[in-house]
């Protein structure tokens, strides 16, 4: 033994142990780059999963291929996909994005983004004419005039009610036509800490881009540029303000939260309306069955003049979160992956189904005359006036046309680099003039727009700061976001 | 058996490299997980990065940018604030404890201190998850509480109030830091000698007095790591915020923004690993800076 290895047992048995782990750890690296398929395609959202195992399934079969579907939670998925990209090992070939996880790949030059450039394949197949798409969904995947991303959905948002409390408190849901109807309503209805008019989030961004995007504003423009030190953004921070301050008389909001907190504020009656975009209603449709026939949706008050006309420039609706499939560039089959990208997203006779698993309405518009999508629910409701009696009446709604109704009045996000700075940024002026608005109750307009114009400008120049520090961008000439066009708001809502 | 013990004998100079061999598994550890990430550490501060093979020498515009940031700022004064309560409400609350159950006779002596230690077996981010419930107005469990002992604070909104959040994590880290340090100090007190307190009882000192002259200076020791400690763990504050905000920012106008909480912001939200490095290495001074400031003004190093 000795003359073999003179150290002694002990490190003899280490060092046996070294190797053999060596090889068997060299022996499954070299097994798995056998085995690996032709593409794998990583998801986050569980709800996805079913439809598109079945989707990839269909697909293999008829192209003879093997594409696997890897489900990662959501912080997981982007911190993985992160290092994977930085090291180039384990990169999935296709990745389902949220929206907002696009800024991180595009803060550096165009040529290191992960993902492939889609513009042109977007072009070709026909995918940027308007009649086809929802171009402002562009919008979420861009970076300084290329698509990074096919996007998923459209997710405009609708107000979501309790048919039971509504008839109860006797409101008219048909006059809920623009935002002053509605705070005025609510003003009546709301008695602090018994019942609220609306569930409006107060401690991130999800209500306040709501209705910036509708009111027709972002934080970028289609150029990537800081956008929200405009007068009609502080106008908007102020009508926030007033909704949401605490103690205060003109306050209709309370923010429900999330998980059991905001389903018991649903069913006890705490908040009486909700922003709901389509993905929304599958999930309260999962976690509150005991709400099945008692809720109802409604398109969203829109923002208008004292006559009621709707403001130039503002949309039918707001939108709330996003997915879109993209590829990335370590892809060793891009075309392949293409052609499964299309048709797991703008297969038409799949996207039915599809929407009866999910209510997610998808972008492509030739699906929205699909009957899945205009069957009834037997879930939700809507609330109208009866053309022969007159009566305010319910009946089960289509989700998909609802839906549909509003998703050519969808705004779009743009997503930069620095979104997330400028949502903090944003959200800074909103709790500082929710706090002097909270100590001077009486504040008039014009006190509440001294306190946030000056402070969104600062801020505003903290995220411009922020963007000139970035080398890679100042040489590209920081220009974002260009090819998402903005759709003309549609002028006309369904009847309700 | 003279042959075997010669060759025992001549071993180590038979085979000088054997020692570094058995060093080797460790100083390989630790120059590929410690040298170098620190030297590369150092080489990024002076760059802006987009992926590892995008880098641009930027002298020190990074520490530059940093130090004009009102956020780097926000975030030492958070960070601060939350280290100075943790060292002056929650060590005098867990060496409090620790003098109780150490005097106390009772049988439930165990049963205490397993109770008042074990928040600190659960990890930062469950409770962080746990305390975004419990502190969610309306509904939330401590809100609930308020309202039924004082009748005031139902609709608190802890998580989106930037006045409340601070204070919010603070009440989070007390009861989870309380019972982890009073462990501490129950062993320093323990240790304590008895007879020099029966001495100074005869001799007519006040329990104050007994406390000051004799317990304290003979837990010094204890308490100057306890506080050290204390500090270094607070300006590593990261994942209870983050957690508590669901990963979603760190709270309202960044009230629960820490200095790691920064740092990851550069680094994993905006890519930037250059300015997250600069980060790391401000960090790392801060902290070397105010334990040498405790160590000196505890007369720590000091000989009796």
């Amino acid at each position: 033994m000795r003359n073999i290895y003179p150290f002694g047992k002990a490190p003899f048995v280490i060092l046996i142990i070294a190797i053999v782990s060596g090889i068997v750890f060299l022996w499954m690296r070299l097994g798995e780059k056998k085995d690996r398929p032709d593409l794998i395609l990583a998801i986050q959202a569980e709800i996805h999963v079913k439809p598109y195992t079945k989707a990839i399934e269909q697909f293999n079969k008829e192209n003879n291929c093997n594409i696997v579907l890897q489900r990662v939670q959501k912080e997981v998925l982007m911190s993985r996909l992160q290092s994977a990209m930085q090291t180039g090992c384990d990169v999935p070939d296709l990745v389902e994005m949220l929206e907002g996880t696009i800024g991180y790949f595009t803060r550096g030059p165009l040529e290191n983004v992960g993902f492939v450039d889609l513009t042109d394949l977007l072009e070709k197949d026909g995918f940027m004419d308007s009649t086809k798409m929802v171009q402002t969904r562009y919008a979420l995947w861009s970076s300084r005039g290329h698509i990074f991303a096919l996007p998923h959905d459209v997710h405009p948002s609708c107000l979501c009610y309790r048919v039971d409390l509504i008839k109860e408190l006797g409101i008219d849901v048909t006059k809920l036509k623009t935002w002053d109807d509605f705070v005025k309503k609510g003003q009546e209805i709301t008695i602090p800490g018994k019942r609220y008019m609306i569930d409006m989030s107060d401690n991130n961004m999800v209500s306040l881009i709501i209705l910036l995007t509708q009111r027709g504003f972002d934080l970028f423009d289609a150029d990537g540029k800081v956008a929200f030190d405009k007068p009609e953004v502080a106008e908007l921070i102020a009508w926030f303000v007033r909704q949401t301050t605490p103690n205060t008389k003109t306050r209709i909001a309370f923010p429900a939260g999330d998980g059991q907190n905001f389903y018991q504020a649903m069913n006890e009656g705490l908040d009486l309306f909700f922003f709901t975009p389509d993905w929304r209603t599958a999930q309260f449709m999962l976690d509150n069955p005991r709400q099945k026939g008692n809720l109802a949706l409604m398109p969203m008050p829109i923002w208008a003049d004292k006559d009621g006309n709707k403001l130039p420039g503002s949309y039918m609706t707001g939108t709330w979160g996003g997915s879109g499939l993209a590829i990335t560039k370590h892809c060793k089959n891009k075309d392949l992956a293409w052609k499964f990208a299309k048709y797991l997203y703008t297969k038409t006779e799949d996207l039915g189904e599809r929407f009866l698993l999910t209510n997610i309405l998808p972008p492509i518009k030739a699906s929205w005359e699909l009957p899945e999508l205009r069957q009834k629910s037997d879930f939700y409701k809507h609330m109208f006036r009866d053309p022969e009696t007159g009566d305010l009446v319910d009946e089960f709604v289509s989700i998909g046309e609802m839906y549909a109704s509003q998703a050519d009045g969808t705004p779009p996000h743009y997503i930069t680099a620095y979104t997330r700075q400028a949502e903090t940024q944003l959200l800074d002026v909103y709790y500082d003039a929710r706090q002097y608005y909270e100590s001077n109750p009486n504040a008039s307009d014009a006190d509440l727009l001294a306190r946030i114009t000056p402070r969104l400008k600062t801020n505003a120049d903290n995220v411009r700061k922020m963007i000139d520090f970035n080398v890679f961008l100042r040489d590209s000439g920081n220009k974002t976001v260009a090819v998402a066009e903005s759709v003309e708001p549609a002028t006309g809502s369904k009847e309700q | 058996m003279s042959a075997n013990i010669q060759k025992k004998k001549g071993g180590p100079d038979r085979h000088p490299v054997a020692p570094w061999m058995f060093l080797a598994p460790y100083l390989l550890y630790a120059a590929v997980f410690f040298v170098y990430p620190l030297l590369y550490a150092g080489w990024l501060a002076f760059h802006q990065t987009d992926g590892p093979h995008t880098a641009i020498f930027v002298g020190l515009d990074n520490f530059k940018f940093i130090f004009s940031d009102s956020m780097f700022w926000k975030a030492m004064s958070n960070t601060t604030i939350y280290a100075i309560a943790s060292i002056c409400i929650q060590l005098p609350i867990s060496l409090g404890l620790a003098m109780l159950l150490n005097n106390s006779n009772s049988r439930m002596k165990g049963a205490f201190r397993l109770m008042i230690f074990s928040p600190n077996l659960v990890g930062q981010i469950f409770v962080g998850v746990m305390f975004a419930v419990i502190f969610t107005p309306h509904y939330g469990l401590f809100n609930k509480g308020l309202d039924a002992l004082v009748g005031w604070g139902l609709e608190k909104q802890w998580l989106a109030d930037p006045n409340l959040l601070l204070p919010a994590l603070i009440i989070i880290s007390l009861w989870m830091y309380v019972g982890y340090n009073m462990i501490y100090f129950l062993a320093g007190l323990q240790s304590v000698d008895k007879q020099l307190i029966e001495a100074a009882q005869i001799d007519g000192a006040s329990s104050w007095q007994t406390f000051l002259h004799i317990t304290l200076p003979q837990i010094k020791p204890i308490a100057i790591f306890v506080v050290i400690m204390s500090t270094i763990g607070s300006y590593q504050l990261f994942e209870l915020p983050f957690a508590l905000m669901k990963g979603e920012g760190f709270g309202p106008n960044n009230a629960a923004m820490t200095v790691v909480g920064y740092l990851y912001e550069w680094g994993f939200n905006n890519g930037d690993l250059g300015t997250a490095a600069a980060i790391g290495w401000i960090l790392a001074a801060i902290i070397f800076v105010i334990s040498i400031f405790q160590l000196k003004v505890t007369h720590a190093y000091d000989v009796d």
